[in-house]
C-alpha cells in the first residue's frame, strides 16, 4: 500500500527503508517479487536492509555502512568474499547450538507432566474473532523453543498468556506449577519474562541502570547492585550504565531489554521478534546471549519469521496457522 | 478494541451525507447545546442525537462513550457545588451528622442544575463531533476543510491530532503491557499514582514525537503541498442533504423564535 502511494507520484527513484521488517516470510517474498518487477521496468531502486538474503538476486551493488561512513562499496560477489563484511550483511548463526545439545527437546503433549510451560486446551477470542482455537502445548525446562507462523496466526497472542497479560476464554496456562487464572501479573513477573517486538515499548529512566533496577524493585528483589551488573554484563553492556537508554544504538536497546527481563530472574524467558531491525552481527549476539541463558538453566521460547534462527538455534519448532500449532517438531538440526 | 475517534465503516444514513451537511449539524448542534440553559430542552437534543446514531448504525460506538462522560459528570457536579453554591441548600457534602467537621460544604440546587447542564452539554458536544469524525472518511474531512479555505497546514493539523487519538490508545495499551511483564504494579495513594505515570507517558510521549515527525515527512515525500489533486469520489449535494439542511434551518429559526419568546 504504502509503495503504490509512493509509486502513484510517477517517481524513476525508489528509496525504501527497512520495508520489510515486522513482515513474515510470505510477505517479504512479495515485497521481493514487486521490486523485481519495478526494476523489469527500469526503476531505480535503493533498498536500506537487514535482510539481505530475500533480495539478492536484485541487488547490482552493495554498499555497507559503518559508523556514519561507507566502508565498502561495489558487487555483492567481490564484497561477501571478504569476512568481515559478509558477517555484517548475512547473519550466520550457524555454530549456535552445538551439536552435544541437540537432544534437549522433550516434546510431550498429553498426560501429566511437570513441564514448566503447560498450556492445555487454550482458546482466546478477542471479541468474536478466535485468535487461538484448542491449543496444547508442553514446554520443560531448559527447552530452546521457536515458535513460527505468518503475521496473525497467534503467536504474540499465545505467549501473552504465559504471564496473564491475557486470560484464556476457555482452556488453562499453568506455569511453573501455577494456574495464571490465579496468580496476578506480577506474580508471574517471577516466573515469565517478556521482551516486547519494540524495545522502545518500555524504556523510561535516565540510565541504563536504573532502567533494569525498575523491574527488580517491583518485585522487591534485594542484593540489586550484584544482580544488575550481573545482567548489563551478560549482555555486554556493562559499561554503558550511566548512559541514557534512547541514545544507545538499535541493537544495544535490544540488548538492554533482554538485561531487564534477565535481571528479574525468570525461569522462562519469552521473546518477541528479538532479531528485527538488526544486523548480522548484533542478530547473532542476542541468540548468543539466549543460547547462554539456556545453558544456564532458563527455557527461551522465541517468537521469530527467520527460518534461519529456528533451525540453526532452537531445539524445537513449533508452527502455528490460524490459531493452531500445525506443527510441532524436534530440530535435528540440519547443518 | 474499540478505537476512540478513528473512522468505522459502516453505512447508515449520517455517513452518506456530504460532509458540508454534517459541519452545519454540528454547528447548529454545538451552538444550541451552549446557548441553552434548559435542562430538558439538552435531553432532548442528546435523544435526538442518539435517535441519529441508532438510525445510521452507529449506536455501539456512540453510546460507547457514555460511561467515560458518566465519570466526567460526577467529578463536574462535585466542581460545581463546590465552587457555585446558589438555590436552596438540600445538605452538605460532609454530612451534618458527624461532629466538629460535619455541617461544611453545603449542596445546592441551583449547583447541580449548572452541573447537570454542563453535563448535557459535553454529552452533545462529545457525541456530535463523535458522530461527525466516525462517519467520515478522513480524505473528505481534509477535502472539505480545503474547500472552506481553511489554509493546508492547519488542516493536516487537525488530521494529524485526529488521526493519533488511536494510535496513543493502542500504542498506550502496548506500553503498558511492556511495562506489566516487568512488574510493574502501580502504587496506591496519590504519591503512587504519581510515580506510576512515567513509565507509561515517557515512552508514550518519545515515540509519539519519532512518529509525527515521520508521518510529516511521508507527507511532505508524497508532495502533499502541490495542492493539485484528483479525488477519488467528489462528493455532490444529494437530495437528502438539501432536506437535512432544510430540517437544520427549521430547528435553528424554531430555536431562535423559542429563545426570542423567551419559552427556553
Amino acid at each position: 500500500m504504502a509503495i503504490a502511494a509512493t509509486l502513484a507520484l510517477g517517481t524513476d527513484i525508489l528509496i525504501l527503508d527497512e520495508p520489510t521488517s515486522e513482515l513474515d516470510e510470505h510477505a517479504t517474498k512479495r515485497i521481493v517479487a514487486i521490486l523485481s518487477e519495478l526494476k523489469k521496468q527500469g526503476k531505480t531502486i535503493l533498498i536500506v536492509e537487514h535482510k539481505y538474503s530475500h533480495f539478492k538476486d536484485l541487488v547490482d551493488t552493495l554498499v555497507v555502512m559503518e559508523n556514519g561512513a561507507i566502508s565498502a562499496i561495489g558487487t555483492p560477489g567481490d564484497m561477501l568474499a571478504d569476512e568481515r563484511i559478509r558477517k555484517i550483511v548475512v547473519a550466520n548463526f550457524s555454530g549456535i547450538r552445538p551439536p552435544s545439545q541437540k537432544k534437549v527437546c522433550l516434546k510431550k503433549t498429553e498426560g501429566p507432566s511437570d513441564a514448566i510451560i503447560q498450556v492445555r486446551n487454550l482458546s482466546h477470542a478477542y471479541g468474536d474473532l478466535l485468535a487461538l482455537d484448542s491449543i496444547s502445548l508442553l514446554v520443560n525446562t531448559g527447552e530452546f523453543v521457536a515458535l513460527v507462523g505468518e503475521n496473525g496466526s497467534g503467536k504474540t497472542t499465545l505467549v501473552k498468556h504465559f504471564n496473564r497479560l491475557l486470560t484464556p476464554s476457555r482452556g488453562a496456562v499453568v506455569i511453573n506449577g501455577k494456574n495464571t487464572r490465579d496468580s496476578t501479573i506480577t506474580e508471574l513477573a517471577h516466573h515469565v519474562g517478556l521482551v516486547f517486538q519494540n524495545p522502545d515499548h518500555m524504556f523510561f529512566a535516565d540510565t541504563v541502570w536504573e532502567e533494569v533496577e525498575f523491574g527488580l524493585k517491583n518485585l522487591g528483589i534485594s542484593n540489586r547492585d550484584t544482580i544488575i551488573l550481573a545482567a548489563l554484563s551478560e549482555v555486554g553492556l556493562e559499561h554503558t550504565t550511566d548512559l541514557y537508554p534512547r541514545w544507545l544504538s538499535r541493537g544495544e536497546r535490544q540488548r538492554l531489554a533482554i538485561a531487564c527481563v534477565i535481571a528479574m530472574q525468570p525461569v522462562v524467558i519469552v521473546l518477541d521478534e528479538p532479531t528485527t531491525g538488526l544486523d548480522g552481527n548484533e542478530a547473532r549476539l542476542v541468540l548468543e546471549i539466549l543460547k547462554a541463558l539456556q545453558q544456564k538453566g532458563h527455557t527461551i521460547v522465541i517468537i521469530t519469521h527467520n527460518k534461519d534462527i529456528a533451525l540453526m538455534c532452537a531445539d524445537r519448532i513449533v508452527t502455528m496457522e490460524q490459531g493452531k500449532i500445525v506443527s510441532d517438531l524436534c530440530n535435528t538440526g540440519s547443518e | 478494541m474499540a478505537e476512540i475517534l478513528a473512522y468505522v465503516h459502516k453505512d447508515g444514513f449520517f455517513r452518506r451525507l456530504h460532509p458540508f451537511t454534517k459541519i452545519a449539524f454540528i454547528l447548529l448542534f454545538g451552538m444550541m447545546s451552549i446557548l441553552s440553559t434548559n435542562i430538558s430542552f439538552l435531553v432532548l437534543l442528546v435523544i435526538v442525537i442518539i435517535a441519529i446514531a441508532y438510525g445510521s448504525n452507529l449506536n455501539t460506538e456512540v453510546i460507547h462513550q457514555f460511561k467515560m462522560i458518566l465519570a466526567m459528570s460526577i467529578i463536574l457536579i462535585g466542581l460545581t457545588i463546590i465552587t457555585m453554591p446558589s438555590g436552596q441548600t438540600v445538605g452538605f457534602l460532609i454530612p451534618s451528622v458527624l461532629p466538629i467537621i460535619g455541617g461544611y460544604i453545603p449542596i445546592t440546587t441551583g449547583a447541580i442544575d449548572f452541573g447537570i447542564v454542563l453535563t448535557l452539554r459535553f454529552m452533545v458536544l462529545i457525541c456530535v463531533f463523535q458522530l461527525f469524525v466516525i462517519s467520515t472518511q478522513p480524505r473528505d474531512i481534509v477535502h472539505t476543510m480545503e474547500r472552506m479555505k481553511i489554509p493546508i497546514d492547519y488542516t493536516l493539523m487537525f488530521l494529524i491530532a485526529l488521526r493519533f487519538i488511536p494510535t496513543l490508545q493502542i500504542e498506550g495499551k502496548r506500553i503498558h503491557e511492556a511495562q506489566l511483564a516487568r512488574g510493574y504494579n502501580p502504587g496506591t495513594g496519590v504519591l503512587g499514582k504519581v510515580r506510576s505515570v512515567a513509565p507509561i507517558v515517557i515512552p508514550l510521549v518519545s515515540n509519539a514525537l519519532a512518529r509525527a515527525t515521520v508521518l510529516g515527512l511521508t507527507i511532505d515525500i508524497r508532495g502533499y503541498r502541490i495542492g493539485i489533486r484528483t479525488r477519488i469520489r467528489e462528493f455532490t449535494f444529494q437530495r437528502r442533504d438539501y432536506a437535512t439542511i432544510v430540517l437544520i434551518l427549521i430547528a435553528g429559526s424554531g430555536y431562535t423564535a423559542l429563545v426570542v419568546q423567551q419559552i427556553l
